[in-house]
């Protein structure tokens, strides 16, 4: 790993818990965005099948390394244990949106869905210029060019899982009115 | 099993599930699901409701 590309991934770290930090100041400020008693509890149970998918796929994981499964797969180690991590953020997410429960009492959708957006947009912007010096790493799939792309993959997923609920709940909101 | 006690009392006070929603300080998916039987509420969010319904426990939660 360069300098250069261990500072930028230490600025990034750092920026990310800055923001993360004054978000959270606020949010506790406001007292919006808090989650009720039932949302703790879908909540609880993402984690938990989150944990479990962790758990399972890093197992697969070792399997496949100790078998030497990784020789025959067109895809790094590194990537797949990033794909492993995705997909238990994935898990999470994706139960805490089909159970009402991914964001808090009160919270501004919006603002989420823009951050959501510019996220998506700069790791495709990233990813294809990535991509652009190619994809594959001694003929796998690695990591550097390739994870970018992975995460905006999933973002986009939880975007359409979204506007998926958003839709059914809006639906739900007009049949409780007419009652 | 469906709560209709509670949806009848929410409706007799002309209250939108998410108006008794905000009031409680839930979401409005929690009213919802109480109300489809599809959340047990804890003893605080019961008291929580019946007090903006004006109701007692046992005229909301007690089941014959």
């Amino acid at each position: 790993m360069s300098t250069s590309y261990a500072a930028g991934l230490a600025v990034g770290i750092a920026a990310a818990l800055i923001i993360f930090g004054i978000c959270w100041k606020l949010s506790k400020k406001t007292m919006k965005g808090q989650f009720d008693e039932r949302q703790e509890l879908v909540r609880g149970r993402g984690y938990k099948y989150a944990c479990f998918t962790l758990l399972g796929l890093i197992t697969a994981d070792l399997l496949a390394e100790s078998f030497g499964v990784f020789e025959t797969l067109p895809v790094t180690r590194d990537l797949a244990l990033f794909a492993i991590i995705l997909a238990g953020v994935m898990v999470y997410a994706l139960y805490c949106i089909k159970n009402d429960s991914y964001f808090g009492v009160g919270t501004d959708t919006r603002t989420y869905r823009a951050v959501m957006w510019v996220v998506i947009v700069s790791n495709a912007i990233s990813g294809f210029s990535n991509l652009r010096d190619g994809a594959m790493v001694d003929g796998k799939l690695a990591f550097g060019p390739c994870a970018s792309l992975l995460f905006c993959l999933a973002f986009v997923i939880i975007m359409i899982a979204l506007y998926i609920k958003k839709a059914k709940l809006a639906a739900e909101e007009a049949a409780e009115d007419d009652m | 099993m469906k709560n209709l006690k509670m949806k009848s009392a929410r409706v007799a006070k002309d209250l939108s599930q998410q108006q008794l929603a905000d009031l409680i300080g839930v979401s409005r998916q929690t009213i919802s699901a109480i109300e489809k039987g599809d959340y047990n509420p804890t003893i605080n969010l019961c008291i929580a409701i019946c007090r903006e319904l004006g109701k007692t426990l046992d005229e909301l939660f007690w089941e014959e």
